[in-house]
């Protein structure tokens, strides 16, 4: 078929295996031409927001809408039975983003920049950055870097859905933070190809998907929550309190991150990425917080609750996935599905 | 020159001044420092690790200044806003030496303790609140400040075990000013009082820190430093 690329492309992320029955339905479905009926499995996810199957399933519907997926016809993007089939795993992703992020209270919707100024300030997450700074080995920062992968190699593109739904100075605010995050136009300077710089000095492959196999689903969870958040409109203002959250506890972390490839004898190849983060956020924060989210909870209070949510989601996540990786070095093991085998000629 | 084109300054509340240009920057000696995006962002609090680019150290220990200008010169009221602006500025400098004293806390007192007697006597005497306050500040600062930089895995799991204090000494900090201040500051800045926290839930989360500290004492004379204050500033605030 002439829509079928003989050969993948190197931005598009090849299918991993399937992990469980939401994978496997959505893989055999993806193999074919779209048409058929796509058959929600029946099972009932325990902890929905770490299931390995379900979310990679939920990355892999929504990457149609990013690079798409190697091999894969492009036009089950829009094909309604995917869409359905989607449906439903966002429909459980959203009850249990639900029953872990408090609602909004009333009060915290008067001053929204103020409100998330608060939100952050409290974050008690584990400190993953400072065990990285001070501790990390090396196969532990690879292991970091491959999981941000699934977001950094596609670093700002899920909150650029937001730019036709604003107007006016909170779109203004946001294309100043994402005309920064795209390399200012020169592409060489995109945070994407900072990372996929990173990446390569660390002797990772920075192929787009290249790690996707190994992500398990709190991973990939937190990308699913911006592309969620992104893709639908009427979450708008949940996608720019994730971003305003995410700007604002960025620029100390990854001031952290890159001491620790410091510390383990890295050279500015590998910590540009990081370094260059530390001065861009500690703008773009600002910028994302007052004027985006602030100026958006003005101009359209009605989603001003879902500001505060998004930046809380954000946080509730990042909590869980820091914890996630923190417990598994704790205990002596990788926190990838299939840890890396580390050669150690560096 | 049309006044679209002119170089705007925001300072933006807790946080630094962006700069948004097109502009060149120059040191005194006239060297050029590089500048490779339109919008910047200078460091305010005068914490940060790469001045003058800000560096997000501010919000390490709650530095607080409002985005409009305060008033000049000073009415009877916000001269209490400006003490928790000085608040922050007191306990800014990086390299302030540690208060000396007995390395373990229950030999001997810390040499701050006579300020938290004095709010202890007149806790509703807010200049002696403040004395405590900045003491805690200091104390906090000091603390976070040897957390930073790359650390021996040792000494870090040490330190580390203070960071409920941390936490504790945000809340105390953010709730005392804000909650002695905050009708001050909304009168004579026009800022919303709403998030500010509660006292009483403040003094829970600073016991509960306490609390959750080793049984041991610790062995870091900063970290018994910062808990002997802690408990001072409670009792003063019951």
């Amino acid at each position: 078929m002439s829509f079928v690329l003989a050969r993948p492309e190197p931005m598009r992320a090849a299918l991993p295996a399937a992990r469980g029955p939401w994978t496997r339905a959505l893989f055999d479905a993806l193999q074919e031409p779209p048409g058929a009926a796509i058959a929600l499995p029946e099972v009932a996810a325990i902890d929905l927001l770490a299931d390995d199957d379900l979310q990679l399933a939920l990355y892999c519907c929504y990457e149609l809408h990013y690079a798409g997926l190697a091999g894969v016809d492009e036009r089950w993007e829009w094909d309604p039975a995917l869409l359905r089939f989607r449906a439903e795993m966002e429909g459980r992703f959203e009850r249990a983003l639900c029953a872990t992020v408090p609602t909004t209270r009333p009060e915290e919707t008067l001053n929204v920049g103020e409100t998330l100024q608060t939100l952050v300030a409290e974050d008690d997450g584990p400190p993953l950055s400072r065990f990285a700074e001070t501790q990390a080995s090396r196969e532990q920062m690879l292991e970091h870097v491959t999981h941000r992968s699934a977001y950094q190699l596609k670093e700002a593109d899920p909150h650029s859905w937001a730019i036709p739904r604003l107007r006016g100075a909170p779109k203004a605010a946001l294309l100043e933070v994402q005309f920064d995050e795209y390399g200012g136009g020169r592409a060489e300077r995109m945070h994407s190809a900072l990372f996929a710089g990173t990446m390569r000095a660390l002797g990772l492959d920075a192929t787009y998907g290249a790690y996707l196999g190994r992500l398990p689903g709190i991973t990939l969870a937190g990308v699913n929550l911006m592309s969620y958040f992104g893709l639908h409109r009427r979450r708008r203002g949940a996608l720019v309190g994730h971003l305003a959250a995410f700007e604002m506890t960025s620029s100390t972390p990854n001031r952290r991150y890159g001491n620790a490839l410091r510390r383990l004898g890295y050279g500015q190849d590998a910590t540009l990425f990081y370094d260059e983060h530390v001065e861009a956020d500690a703008v773009h924060e600002n910028i994302a917080a007052w004027d985006l989210a602030g100026g958006l909870a003005t101009a359209e209070p009605d989603v001003a609750a879902d500001i505060v949510f998004g930046a809380r989601a954000l946080l509730a996540l990042e909590s869980r996935w820091a914890a996630h990786l923190l417990d598994a070095w704790r205990a002596g093991r990788s926190s990838l599905l299939h840890p890396f085998v580390v050669s150690t000629d560096g | 020159m049309d006044p679209s084109d002119l170089v705007t300054v925001t300072p933006y509340r807790d946080g630094p001044y962006v700069i948004r240009g097109p502009f060149r920057m120059f040191d005194q000696a006239g060297n050029e420092i590089p500048v490779h995006r339109t919008a910047i962002a200078l460091c305010r609090c005068g914490r940060s690790r790469m001045r003058p680019f800000c560096d997000g150290t501010h919000r390490t220990f709650s530095f607080r200044a409002p985005s409009d200008p305060e008033a000049w010169p000073p009415t009877d009221a916000c001269r209490q806003a400006d003490g928790s602006t000085g608040l922050s500025q007191t306990a800014r400098r990086p390299g302030a030496p540690v208060p000396s004293g007995n390395t373990t806390p229950e030999a001997s007192p810390p040499p701050d303790e006579t300020g938290a007697d004095e709010a202890s006597e007149h806790s509703d005497d807010p200049r002696a609140l403040l004395a405590v306050l900045t003491r805690v500040h200091q104390a906090r600062a000091q603390l976070e400040h040897a957390l930073t930089p790359p650390l021996a895995a040792g000494a870090y799991t040490k330190l580390a075990l203070a960071e409920p204090l941390l936490q504790a000494a945000d809340r105390l900090l953010e709730s005392i000013v804000a909650g002695t201040l905050s009708h001050e500051r909304a009168a004579s800045h026009g800022h919303n009082p709403v998030g500010t926290h509660d006292l009483d839930a403040c003094r829970a989360v600073v016991q509960a820190a306490l609390r959750s500290m080793p049984a041991s004492p610790p062995e870091d004379r900063r970290v018994a430093h910062l808990r002997s204050l802690l408990e001072h500033a409670t009792e003063a605030l019951a």
